[in-house]
């Protein structure tokens, strides 16, 4: 009996321990808590529009408006210079001709763009995989994945012309080359007609993209690249979509005087209030402020931002700059552009 | 006669002997050598060299002793492998000398007292005549008499705890004995993770420090206790608040960018925390410091291991025992900063020499007296106590070991201290031969008041420390009559004691930690162990800001609460097998552990209170606006496998290998396991024939050991995709969140991994008189994690991977030598280790690493660069100052003025830009030792214990802030000021302190002169203690009263509270600053230790 006893204690002990010596394949699946699990979360309405309202988030390069406007476009011009104030040290790179890539003028944009590419590529990798949503939601989320990454490479080329077209996150490439002029074509072609077909004439939440939207970026595409027959086409087509027009009304309020300024004997600009122009404080424009090209220049962007100035991300999304690029060998076509560019698509949203 | 009490030893023993007119001494040592034989004798009746022949061909001792007192008539007796000579009793005949000894002898009575090194009588000695069953038992006061026992006895005295005595009783009536205690010696037993070996089969670089050994004084930290006791462990106090930060490193630090903090063990649990267990509950503490030693431990070992063991219930009576002490601690340094009106004079001196008003009249500043001393405002003498009571004992089937203990230590800075509360359950069961059940319970509360001491912005934030180190001393120290502390508007200070006072910083930890197991012994020499554990820590800090405050006013009161709670469970299960096959000897352990870890957070935080009173009891009476919430759970797991085996042959040749292989949650599928080994082999020399023959040599191991071993330091998630919040956007007219991708996912990822090698002799001369041992090792950690940049078109910055390599070596020597051992017995240790780091290779594209970053406007000072120490102070060299005779115009700094410091151009290329900055020192000590004497006389015992580091340097921003202001009108150091450079004081080697603004800008404040020496040399300890002797005093056993001194002197270069305060918190503990550190105190301790 004693033996018994023992020789059943032996075999209990025994199959403890080895069950404890065993270990279950899954005990080391990582459990993820404070973050999102991309396999369940990129599965749900919630998880896909979140993924996209970063996308929107980071095609919006904030705080550097006046330096995008401003320091980029008139700084290396001959129509503003600055010394002795605060923005002294940030524009004597864009008077001198001496900013490089770590200047955040550009590694900023650069930085953002990509985050939003790789946020849509991420969005675009999973979306098919997606089977709790409607066909026709995932085709959407999909059109608008496609414009929000076909914009950001459009801005990207406004500041830095074609740029190497990442359109996946799922691999890595860590020596991406420049897409060449005919690839970046036809990549924002592609991209904004099929987003366009499948976009919504209207969006319930203001500020999403729409098909008018996607058609008017290519169409200024188009415009900036001087394919004017294809430009004119594209905006036809927006046009067509009978829900924009262009727009009226005076110029003159949102331009400051030069004369004025002249007249209080300094050459600081003196700006009406709440209108884009105060964005220019700090900075000084020369006394006289009378070539009509430049003037018109001013004006062309005073009333591009004015008219979308509602909501100052807006602008962002729409106004083209100049692009950097051009902006030396082709100073009157991108002027031409420019002020093509303000009628042509503001009225866009 | 002889053959009938000969042995069946003496009987089996045979020998071949072939001897010719040679010394009876020759013969003896022919016995000995050659059989197990042990021969007695008195020096003074036989002559030794006498001259015999002896000619045996397989026969018996007996046959030998015959032929060799054929002549001398000497006659000889065996016990057992014992053999008493005997010398031939006057007239009696060669013929009778195989007499029984026992009847022909005379017989007398022999009387003593036996008591141990300290005098204390010892009752229950078992005396007995070796060899027979004659005995007696010592009586209570440690007195025995035994009669009838022959003159050439041999008296054997052996007593639980005691080295066993013989003596023999030649001409002696009265025996007194001191019996020594049992020497933590050779035949000690280790913990060495997963198990216990013998310290003699130990081939790895193991260091045990048991209780005896402890550093004495005021501990809050279980790892004061072996500060300085092991060589090649640094262990010190980064903060010295009661309850503060400790930093510990063994040998050296390997990661670059992980942590580099050991793992603590506490009985078996991984782990654990050595700030909640109470320091007088430990029984030994082991530190694994090779790879060869700790890789049993696997993802978590490279940084070294530390095994705490706490006290056992041992077999017998219930021991009850209390502990007291009660300490004053008072301040060890203060800064010598200027008074009232020095003060003035300074600023008016300075304002003239730059050429401005001068501020003060003459009339003002003769004024202004002394004024407030604002350390003293600060600084405190305070008191600590501390009780402990434990009961312990058991039966052969239960053991028990319980205590209860409480400190409470008033910090030498006002509003700051620490409450410890503990207890423990020790207990062991073993219903039957099979079975051992044990558990053991660890409960904790700590509960500490804090006082600021944070990385600051040197403005309104700064805590008092810092504070009362700059603030004007002509401000009175006590509120005005608005209510409010003064303060100088110029200064951007707070008042000190505002801040002391009006911040209220309070942490309460709470933790439950312990194991329980079950052993079962399977068959002879198989044995099996599960083990489960747990450890559940509650930490919450209360951070409250009032209105007496800057801050606090500004914002109507500042309440901070957060909290974090973490909770762990292991499983275990460990197979143990031994066996001896003749002179083979084989243990085997295999198992495989199961460990969770999870941490919750949570935070609240608003300000803007209706009142102060309710502190951060009521934080919705704040205001909404300022609501902050916070929360997160983080959980990761790890799984292992482990292997450890260990041969023996002849206990001479020793082998020991283990195996962990090591799966984590935090890796991906690739990479999810590891497997750390490690090797290592021990040649115990002195168990070799040819050894016997130097008696003076008593221990000699030669050890080799290589492992490898990896750092956990990596946060979860690093292998896979996630998304995180972020990203959010104006959208329809509303704020919307977005989530976004964390991380690029790298499943390549795996663990840093550091490979060791170990070299070292373990040594004892003249009866381990002198012993010790020396270790050479070289280790070097490799993949090293690294933030690798990517291009942005990922749109990430960067990618972790793993690469560099780190190298640490170095000697480390301990050495023990008993001096004395007479009436008065002087025993000395001595540790000595160096330390070499060296960063061996970074990956391109890093370059230099430079960090620091105390303080917003201090610019970094710890460099990480290929070739040299981690983390080297990296700034400027002052080679003199400049004098106006000094061709200043053609010097590499054109513009300076005459008093402004003269700093070195490194690359020569005529300008002092960033280029010229030079390696000031590292933060690692060439040489730390530490030297302990023990004098021991009566019932007095005497300990002095010293340590120090040498060849180690430290960044001192508190002498950045007294040479380079950031402020006109802040208090600076005297020394500063008085030795400062004029036109007529030129020869120091201080500027002017005019226009420092220039001179140390751009990042030449990081110089050789803040950059300092921190060698030090103190006297950590002495402690006097008396044994009470208690006669027929039944109540209480043992009564040891001491007295002792804590920090009494220390010997530095280093200007600031502490040399071996840390202020840097980077998370791998390298780099190294001192920036207001909490002082560190002077103690005065008496302490009573009562066993009833």
């Amino acid at each position: 009996m004693k033996m018994k006893i023992k020789i059943s204690y032996r075999i209990v002990w025994v199959s403890i321990v080895s069950l404890f010596l065993s270990s279950c394949s899954d005990f080391l699946k990582e459990e993820i808590y404070t973050q999102y699990d991309p396999t369940s979360f990129l599965q749900t309405e919630e998880g896909i529009n979140s993924v996209l309202v970063a996308s929107y988030s980071n095609m919006q390069v904030n705080a550097n408006m006046r330096d995008r406007m401003y320091l980029l476009n008139e700084f290396p011009g001959d129509i503003m210079w600055e010394w002795g104030g605060s923005l002294e040290s940030t524009a004597v790179l864009f008077m001198g001709y001496s900013w490089d890539s770590q200047s955040t003028m550009f590694s900023t944009p650069w930085q953002q763009y990509y985050e939003s590419i790789r946020n849509t590529n991420a969005l675009l990798d999973n979306i098919d995989k997606v089977t709790a949503l409607s066909a026709d939601k995932i085709k959407q989320f999909k059109a608008e994945a496609r414009f929000i990454r076909a914009a950001d490479y459009y801005y990207l080329w406004e500041y830095f012309g074609p740029v190497p077209l990442i359109t996946t996150a799922a691999e890595l490439n860590l020596e991406p080359l420049r897409a060449t002029d005919a690839e970046f074509n036809t990549f924002l072609s592609t991209e904004l007609q099929a987003a366009a077909t499948d976009l919504p004439l209207t969006q319930s939440l203001w500020g999403k993209a729409t098909k008018g939207a996607a058609l008017a970026l290519l169409g200024r595409f188009y415009l900036n690249t001087l394919q004017w027959q294809k430009a004119t086409d594209l905006n036809k087509q927006v046009m067509d979509l009978n829900k924009y027009k262009l727009f009226s009304g005076d110029l003159k309020k949102y331009v400051c005087s030069s004369e004025r300024s002249q007249r209080r004997g300094h050459s600081h600009q003196s700006c009406p209030h709440n209108t884009p122009w105060k964005q220019l404080h700090g900075a000084r424009l020369p006394p006289k402020l009378s070539h009509p090209v430049q003037l018109a220049e001013l004006r062309s962007h005073v009333l591009c931002i004015q008219r979308l100035g509602q909501n100052i991300r807006c602008q962002r999304q729409t106004f083209g700059m100049v692009p950097v690029h051009l902006h030396r060998n082709k100073r009157e076509s991108a002027q031409f552009a420019g002020s093509q560019r303000c009628r042509e698509s503001c009225p866009l949203f | 006669m002889v053959t009938a009490t000969a042995s069946t030893y003496s009987q089996q023993t045979k020998f071949t002997l072939n001897l010719n007119g040679v010394a009876i001494r020759e013969v003896f040592r022919e016995i000995e050598q050659n059989s197990k034989f042990i021969l007695l004798y008195n020096e003074k009746e036989l002559d030794l060299n006498h001259k015999v022949d002896v000619k045996v061909s397989d026969e018996t001792v007996e046959s030998i002793l015959d032929q060799a007192f054929h002549e001398i008539n000497f006659s000889y007796k065996i016990y057992d492998r014992q053999i008493v000579i005997l010398a031939p009793k006057p007239g009696e005949s060669a013929g009778n000398e195989k007499a029984d000894v026992y009847a022909e002898q005379q017989k007398k009575s022999i009387s003593g007292k036996v008591t141990d090194e300290k005098g204390q009588t010892l009752p229950g000695v078992s005396v007995v005549v070796k060899g027979t069953t004659i005995g007696v038992i010592t009586d209570v006061k440690g007195v025995f008499t035994l009669s009838n026992v022959p003159e050439n006895a041999i008296l054997q005295f052996s007593f639980v705890g005691m080295k066993t005595q013989e003596t023999t009783v030649l001409g002696k009536t009265i025996l007194n004995i001191v019996l020594t205690e049992e020497t933590v010696g050779i035949e000690e037993v280790v913990a060495v993770g997963y198990g216990t070996m013998k310290k003699s089969d130990i081939t790895g670089s193991v260091t045990s420090v048991t209780s005896k050994d402890f550093v004495k004084g005021v501990a809050t930290n279980a790892l004061q206790l072996l500060s300085g006791k092991a060589a090649g462990v640094n262990i010190s106090q980064a903060n010295a608040e009661p309850g503060g930060t400790l930093n510990i490193s063994v040998r050296g630090a390997g990661s670059i960018n992980s942590s580099n903090s050991v793992l603590i063990v506490i009985d078996g649990l991984p782990g654990g925390s050595t700030a909640n267990i109470n320091p007088s509950d430990i029984e030994s503490i082991e530190v694994l410091k090779d790879a060869s030693a700790a890789a049993i431990y696997g993802t978590r070992a490279a940084n070294g291991v530390v095994l705490i063991t706490t006290k056992k219930g041992k077999e017998g009576v219930a021991q009850v025992s209390y502990n007291t002490y009660f300490a004053q601690q008072s301040p060890s340094y203060k800064f010598d900063l200027l008074d009232a009106t020095q003060y003035m004079q300074m600023i008016n001196d300075i304002s003239k020499d730059a050429g401005k008003t001068i501020p003060y009249t003459s009339d003002q500043v003769a004024a202004a007296g002394k004024g407030t001393d604002w350390q003293n405002e600060l600084l405190r003498n305070a008191l600590a106590t501390n009780h402990q009571l434990s009961l312990s004992g058991g039966t052969k089937q239960t053991k028990y070991y319980t205590s209860l203990g409480y400190l409470d230590q008033d910090g030498i800075m006002v509003s700051s201290g620490i409450k410890k509360y503990n207890v423990l359950v020790n207990l062991e069961i073993n219903p039957s031969d099979h079975f051992n059940f044990g558990i053991n319970l660890n409960g904790s509360m700590n509960k500490k008041d804090k006082i600021a001491n944070e990385s600051n912005s040197g403005g309104e934030n700064a805590d008092p420390l810092n504070a009362a180190l700059m603030f004007d001393p002509r401000l009175s120290p006590v509120k005005n009559a608005n209510g409010e502390y003064d303060k100088n508007p110029s200064i951007a200070l707070d008042n000190p004691v505002a801040l002391a006072n009006g911040y209220d910083f309070r942490e309460e930890s709470n933790r439950i930690y312990g194991n329980s197991f079950g052993e079962y012994k399977i068959l002879e020499g198989l044995k099996a162990t599960i083990r489960l554990g747990t450890d559940l820590n509650n930490i919450r800090n209360d951070e409250y800001s009032d209105r007496t405050t800057m801050k606090g006013k500004a914002s109507g009161g500042i309440g901070n609460v957060y909290s974090n709670n973490s909770k762990y469970w292991l499983m275990e299960g460990l197979i143990n097998y031994e066996k001896s096959f003749g002179k083979h000897h084989l243990s085997l352990m295999a198992g495989s552990t199961a460990e969770r870890f999870e941490n919750l957070y949570q935070r609240s935080f608003a300000t803007g209170f209706l009142s102060d009173v309710t502190n951060t009891n009521l934080l919705q009476s704040g205001n909404a606006l300022t609501y902050q919430v916070n929360s997160a759970k983080t959980v990761y797991k790890l799984q292992s496998y482990i292997g450890r085996a260990n041969y023996s042959f002849q206990d001479k040749y020793l082998l020991t290998a283990t195996v962990r292989r090591d799966g984590t949650s935090r890796f991906s599928d690739k990479n999810k396991y590891a497997i750390f080994p490690s090797l290592a082999a021990g040649w115990r020399i002195t168990e070799e024939p040819f050894m016997k023959k130097i008696p003076e040599i008593s221990n000699l191991k030669l050890k080799f050991g290589y492992g490898r071993m990896g750092n956990e330091g990596i946060g979860n998630f690093e292998t896979i995709s996630t998304f995180v919040a972020g990203g959010n956007t104006v959208l329809g007219g509303a704020i919307l969140s977005g989530a976004q991708p964390a991380r690029i996912p790298n499943p390549e990822l795996t663990w840093e991994t550091t490979e060791e090698y170990n070299i070292g002799l373990d040594f004892g001369f003249f009866n381990n008189r002198i012993s010790g041992n020396i270790e050479y090792y070289k280790k070097n950690t490799i993949d090293q994690l690294f933030s690798k940049p990517v291009p942005m078109s990922t749109g990430f910055s960067n990618i972790r991977t793993n690469f560099g390599n780190v190298e640490n070596k170095g000697l480390d020597l301990s050495l023990t030598t008993r001096n004395l051992t007479g009436k008065v017995q002087w025993t000395s240790s001595l540790t000595v280790s160096t330390l070499k780091n060296k960063v061996v290779e970074l990956p391109a594209y890093v370059g230099d690493i430079i960090t620091g970053g105390i303080v917003a406007n201090i610019p970094g000072f710890a460099l990480v660069r290929q070739g040299f120490p981690m983390r080297a102070f990296y700034g400027y060299e002052v080679t003199g100052i400049f004098q106006a005779t000094d061709d200043i115009a053609k010097s590499a700094q054109p513009t300076a003025k005459p008093g402004e410091p003269k700093f070195l151009d490194y690359d020569l290329n005529g300008k002092i830009d960033a280029s010229d900055r030079v390696i000031l020192g590292d933060p690692f000590p060439d040489l730390s030792y530490s030297i302990n004497n023990s004098f021991s006389y009566k019932n007095f015992n005497l300990d002095i214990y010293l340590l120090g580091v040498h060849g180690i340097e430290t960044f001192n921003a508190n002498v950045l802030e007294s040479m380079f202001p950031i402020n006109f009108d802040r208090n600076i150091m005297t020394e500063h000021y008085v030795n400062r450079w004029t036109p007529q004081n030129t020869g120091t080697g201080y500027p002017s302190g005019v226009n420092s603004a220039v001179y140390f800008a751009n990042g030449k404040m990081i110089n050789s002169f803040t950059v300092q020496d921190a060698s030090f040399m103190r006297i950590k300890n002495i402690t006097l203690s008396y044994n009470v002797p208690l006669k027929n005093f039944k109540l209480i056993k043992s009564l040891t009263l001491s007295l002792s001194g804590e920090n009494l002197l220390t010997i530095t270069k280093f200007d600031g509270f502490d040399p071996e305060a840390n202020q840097t918190d980077d998370g791998t503990s390298v780099a190294k600053s001192s920036y207001n550190n909490y002082p560190i105190a002077k103690v005065l301790r008496i302490g009573a230790n009562i066993n009833f």
